[in-house]
C-alpha cells in the first residue's frame, strides 16, 4: 500500500510518502514527481509514514534530484524522526561524502549535510 | 509473477544443496577431522540460509542459522564434530526440507526445536559469542581486501531479486564498504523505475575465500556481473598509497592506462628510472608488461569460461524443444519418403542433409536431458544409513556407474522404485550380524547398486547378498492366498517371481519399512509404466538380484517398423531379438500350437492379426519379430517387416487408456498412424 499526499507550506511543496515505497509501486511516485516537476519550484519529500523502502526509492530519488536541479528548481529531504533512510543509505551505499558526478550544485540528497 | 519462478529456482537449488550436504555430513560421519568437509558443510548451510533469505524463506534461514554458526566455530577448532552433531545435522536436513517444501513451517516445535536447542547449547559450549570483528583482528594475518564490482541487469527487479538482502549479506563476511554509482540514473521522464541503473562497488575485508563471496551472488548470477578481485593481502607489506590509487583506477576502468601516464608525465616512470640507471635493459620492462597483460588476459577468461561452463534452463522448455524435435524428425521422414518416391536427385540430396541435420539435433537434444544418475544413487547413502540404524543391521552401500546418464525424466521417475526395493533387500534381504555370523559371513551386509549402459537401455540392478528369497517359501504363500493351484510346476526363478503378483509378500510382519500391502507390483508397473522390464534372479542364502531393464529416454525410442495387412505397428528395438520366417510348414509342424523352433529351442509367438482383429489375407510366408521378455523368448507374428524406425512417441488420450497391449504412437513418413507395441503387457496379458 502507498499513500501520496502533497501539502503547500509557504512556497514550498511537502510531498508526504506513507506505506511502501518499493519496486511494487515506485511508479506511482515518479508520476507525482514528475507532476511536481511541471509545477513546483521547491518540493520537500516526507517519508516519515514509510513503512518499507527498498533501493528503487533511492534510484528514483537520484533521478528526481537530476532532474530538479537540471531545471533551476530544488528537492529536498524533510527532517524526520526514527526513519531508517541513514541505516539504508549506508548499507546501499548512497552515503557520501560529496555528491555524484551528476551533482552540479552540490546538494546531493545522500551527503552527510544533507540527510535526516 | 516472475519471483514465484526465481522461488522456484531457489527450491530446486535448495533440494541439490541438501542433497550434497547429506552426503558430505555422512562423510563426516566417517572422517570428523577432515577440514574440507567441514568447510563444505558449513559452505551448504551458509547458501541454503543465505538464498533462503534472500527468496522469504525467514523462519528456513533462521533455523540454518544457528546450525551454520555451530559449523563455523568447528572450523575455528572450537567444537569438535561429534556422532551426535551429525545425527542432529542429518535431522535438520529433512527439516530444511520440509521448510523449503512449505516456508510457513518455524522452527518453534517438534523436531525442530529440538536441533535448535541442541545446537543451541553446543554453541554455548564453545564460544557462540565470537563476534566478527574480534575475530577479524585473531585472524588478521589471513585478512584479504577484495574489490567486488557488482553490476546488475537493468532487469533484476523483475526476476524478484532484492539487492539490499545481497549486499546486506556481503557485509555479514566482513568489514565492508559499499559504493553506489549512480551517474547512469536517468531524467525523471527517461526513468523505467522498475529498472536499475546503478552499479555498486563493495570493498570488503574478510578471512573468507572467493568462493564464499560468490556464493553471496549464486542465485543471480546470470542476472548480473561479477567481478572479485583481491587488492590487498595483510602480509605486512606496505604499499605506495599514491601510486595505489592510480592503478586502482586504471585496473577498475575508470580511467585508462594513457591517461594516467598522461597525468602523471611529469613524474618519471618506475621502468624508466630502472633502465636509466642500467639495472634493467628496455627489453626487460616491455616483457614484464607482455607478462602482465597475458596474465590479465588469462584470467579474464578463465572467469568467462567459468561462467560459461553450465546453464540452468528449466525443464518445460527441455520438454518444449525435444517435442519440436519430434515434430521434425516426423516431417524429415516425409521429406525422406517423398524424395524416394519422386526420384530426383537434388531433392535426394536435399533429404540427406535434412536427415542428417536431424539425427544430430535429435541426439544432441536428448543428451541435454541426460544426468547422470549417481545425483539418484547418492540419496540412498542416507536411506541405508537410517534404516540399518533403526533396524540394528550392519550395511555397505556400493554404488557402480554413477555416471551412466539417462533422461531426466526416467530418473525423476525410477526414484520411489528404487527406494522399495532398496527398502525391501534392507528389510527382507540382509539378516542381523549374528545371523550373518552363523551363516559364516561376514556381519556388514553389501548392497550394491550398479547400472550400466546395455545397448540402447540401461541396465540398473539392486543385489544384496542376503538370504535370498526362498522359492518354497514364496510357493506356500501364492498357494495360501489362491494366486497358484497346490499342483503347479514352477521353477525356481518362476516361484520368486511369484513375489511380483498384487498384495503378495512374505513379511511375517507389518513394519514400518516394508509389508504394507504396496508391494511388488507396484514397483513393476511403475517400471513398465517407464517401458522397462524388471527380472528377478535369486539364491537361497546367497542373495537377491533386481534387475532393471530401462529406456534412455521416454521421448524417443528406436523402433522395428512391421505390417499387418494395411495398418503398421512398431516394436521397440529394446525387447527385439531377430527377425525369422514363419512358413506353412512351421505352422503344420506345431500341430495347431503357436510354437516355433528356432535353432533347437521352443518359442511361442502371438499373432498380431487375431490379437488386433485385423482382416485381410494372410501372406504365405509371414514374419517373426523374437522378443526377449521378462528373460523368456516370445515371438509376434506380422506380415512384413519394414525396418528400423526413428519413433517419437505420441501419447493416445484418455480415450484409448483402455486399449490393451498399445503404449503409444507414431506418425510416419507418409502421414499414417503406427501404433507401439507394448509387448511387455501384451505378453503378461496372454501369460
Amino acid at each position: 500500500m502507498l499513500d501520496i499526499r502533497e501539502e503547500k507550506i509557504g512556497s514550498d511543496c511537502v510531498l508526504s510518502l506513507s506505506g511502501d515505497l518499493t519496486v511494487c509501486n515506485i511508479g506511482q511516485v515518479r508520476e507525482k514527481l514528475m507532476e511536481l516537476y511541471s509545477t513546483e519550484d521547491h518540493v520537500r519529500v516526507n517519508i516519515a509514514g514509510e513503512s518499507s523502502i527498498d533501493f528503487t526509492f533511492f534510484q528514483l530519488m537520484c533521478s528526481a534530484h537530476r532532474t530538479f536541479s537540471s531545471g533551476g528548481k530544488h528537492i529536498s529531504f524533510d527532517k524526520t524522526e526514527g526513519c531508517p533512510l541513514d541505516l539504508k543509505k549506508f548499507s546501499l551505499g548512497f552515503s557520501r561524502r560529496s555528491g555524484c558526478s551528476n551533482d552540479k550544485c552540490g546538494n546531493c540528497l545522500w551527503v552527510v549535510k544533507e540527510s535526516v | 509473477m516472475s519471483a514465484d519462478i526465481h522461488k522456484q529456482a531457489f527450491v530446486t537449488e535448495a533440494g541439490e544443496l541438501l542433497e550434497e550436504l547429506e552426503h558430505s555430513l555422512m562423510e563426516l560421519e566417517n572422517t570428523p577431522d577432515d577440514s574440507d568437509l567441514v568447510a563444505k558443510v558449513f559452505r551448504a548451510m551458509h547458501t541454503i540460509k543465505g538464498s533462503g533469505s534472500m527468496f522469504g524463506f525467514d523462519n528456513l534461514a533462521a533455523f540454518v542459522h544457528g546450525i551454520e554458526t555451530a559449523y563455523d566455530l568447528v572450523r575455528e577448532g572450537k567444537l569438535a564434530v561429534t556422532q551426535e552433531m551429525i545425527e542432529n545435522s542429518l535431522k535438520a536436513c529433512d527439516v530444511i526440507k520440509e521448510m523449503v517444501a512449505d516456508e510457513t513451517i518455524d522452527s518453534s516445535g517438534g523436531d525442530a526445536a529440538a536441533i535448535k536447542d541442541f545446537f543451541s547449547a553446543l554453541r554455548s559450549g564453545g564460544d557462540a559469542a565470537d563476534k566478527p570483528a574480534e575475530k577479524a583482528k585473531e585472524s588478521k594475518s589471513s585478512l584479504t581486501t577484495f574489490r567486488v564490482q557488482f553490476k546488475p541487469h537493468e532487469d533484476i527487479f523483475t526476476r524478484g531479486v532484492n539487492v539490499q538482502l545481497l549486499l546486506n549479506e556481503m557485509a555479514e563476511l566482513g568489514e565492508c564498504k559499499v559504493i553506489a554509482h549512480s551517474e547512469n540514473i536517468p531524467y525523471l521522464d527517461e526513468l523505467e523505475s522498475e529498472k536499475c541503473y546503478v552499479n555498486w562497488d563493495i570493498i570488503l575485508t574478510t578471512d573468507k575465500g572467493e568462493n564464499a563471496i560468490r556464493d553471496v551472488f549464486i542465485f543471480v548470477e546470470d542476472d548480473c556481473d561479477i567481478t572479485i578481485t583481491p587488492v590487498a593481502f595483510y602480509d605486512g607489506e606496505s604499499s605506495d598509497e599514491h601510486e595505489r590509487i592510480g592503478e586502482i583506477l586504471v585496473e577498475k576502468g575508470d580511467i585508462s592506462r594513457i591517461e594516467l601516464e598522461a597525468i602523471l608525465a611529469e613524474k618519471k616512470r618506475l621502468g624508466e628510472i630502472l633502465v636509466e640507471k642500467g639495472v634493467v635493459p628496455p627489453s626487460a620492462i616491455a616483457a614484464a608488461l607482455e607478462e602482465q597483460k597475458h596474465i590479465k588476459e588469462i584470467k579474464a577468461k578463465k572467469i568467462e569460461a567459468e561462467g560459461m561452463t553450465s546453464i540452468r534452463v528449466q525443464s518445460d522448455k527441455l520438454d518444449f524443444l525435444v517435442d519440436l524435435v519430434g515434430e521434425l524428425v516426423t516431417v524429415q521422414a516425409r521429406l525422406s519418403q517423398t524424395a524416394a518416391r519422386k526420384n530426383e536427385p537434388e531433392l535426394l540430396k536435399i533429404a540427406e542433409d535434412v536427415e542428417r541435420l536431424v539425427w544430430d539435433l535429435r541426439d544432441n537434444t536428448m543428451s541435454i536431458r541426460m544426468l547422470p544418475i549417481g545425483s539418484t544413487f547418492s540419496k540412498f547413502n542416507r536411506l541405508v544409513r537410517d534404516l540399518s540404524h533403526t533396524l540394528g543391521k550392519k550395511i555397505d552401500l556400493v554404488t557402480e556407474g554413477a555416471e551412466t546418464e539417462l533422461d531426466k525424466t526416467v530418473i525423476e521417475k525410477l526414484n520411489d522404485p528404487l527406494v522399495h526395493l532398496i527398502r525391501n533387500s534392507i528389510d527382507h534381504g540382509l539378516e542381523m550380524p549374528e545371523e550373518r555370523k552363523a551363516a559364516g559371513k561376514k556381519e556388514t551386509g553389501t548392497i550394491t547398486l550398479s547400472a550400466r549402459h546395455s545397448g540402447d537401455s540401461v541396465l540398473i540392478q539392486i543385489t544384496d547378498d542376503g538370504r535370498g528369497i526362498d522359492p518354497e517359501k514364496v510357493r506356500k504363500k501364492a498357494v495360501e492366498k489362491g494366486l497358484i493351484a497346490e499342483t503347479a510346476e514352477l521353477t525356481p526363478k518362476e516361484a520368486c517371481e511369484l513375489i511380483l503378483a498384487p498384495g503378495f509378500s512374505t513379511a511375517e510382519a507389518v513394519s514400518n519399512i516394508s509389508g504394507r500391502g504396496v508391494g511388488m507390483d507396484v514397483v513393476k508397473k511403475n517400471i513398465e509404466a517407464l517401458k522397462g522390464t524388471l527380472d528377478i534372479s535369486s539364491e537361497k542364502g546367497s542373495g537377491t538380484v533386481i534387475s532393471l531393464k530401462l529406456p534412455l529416454t521416454l521421448a524417443i525410442i528406436d523402433g522395428l517398423l512391421i505390417r499387418v495387412a494395411d495398418q503398421f505397428f512398431i516394436i521397440p528395438l529394446a525387447v527385439v531379438e531377430e527377425c525369422i520366417e514363419l512358413t506353412p510348414k512351421d505352422i503344420a509342424n506345431s500341430h495347431g500350437r503357436s510354437i516355433i523352433q528356432v535353432r533347437g529351442d521352443i518359442v511361442p509367438y502371438i499373432k498380431l492379426r487375431e490379437l488386433f482383429g485385423i482382416r485381410g489375407d494372410v501372406p504365405e510366408i509371414q514374419q517373426i519379430v523374437v522378443t526377449e521378455i521378462d528373460g523368456r523368448r516370445v515371438g509376434f507374428v506380422t506380415d512384413a517387416v519394414i525396418g528400423d524406425h526413428q519413433t517419437v512417441i505420441k501419447s493416445l488420450g484418455k480415450i484409448f487408456k483402455e486399449v490393451h497391449g498399445v503404449s503409444g504412437a507414431s506418425i510416419l513418413g507418409d502421414g499414417s498412424v503406427a501404433l507401439i507395441i507394448d509387448a511387455v503387457k501384451i505378453y503378461h496379458g496372454i501369460e
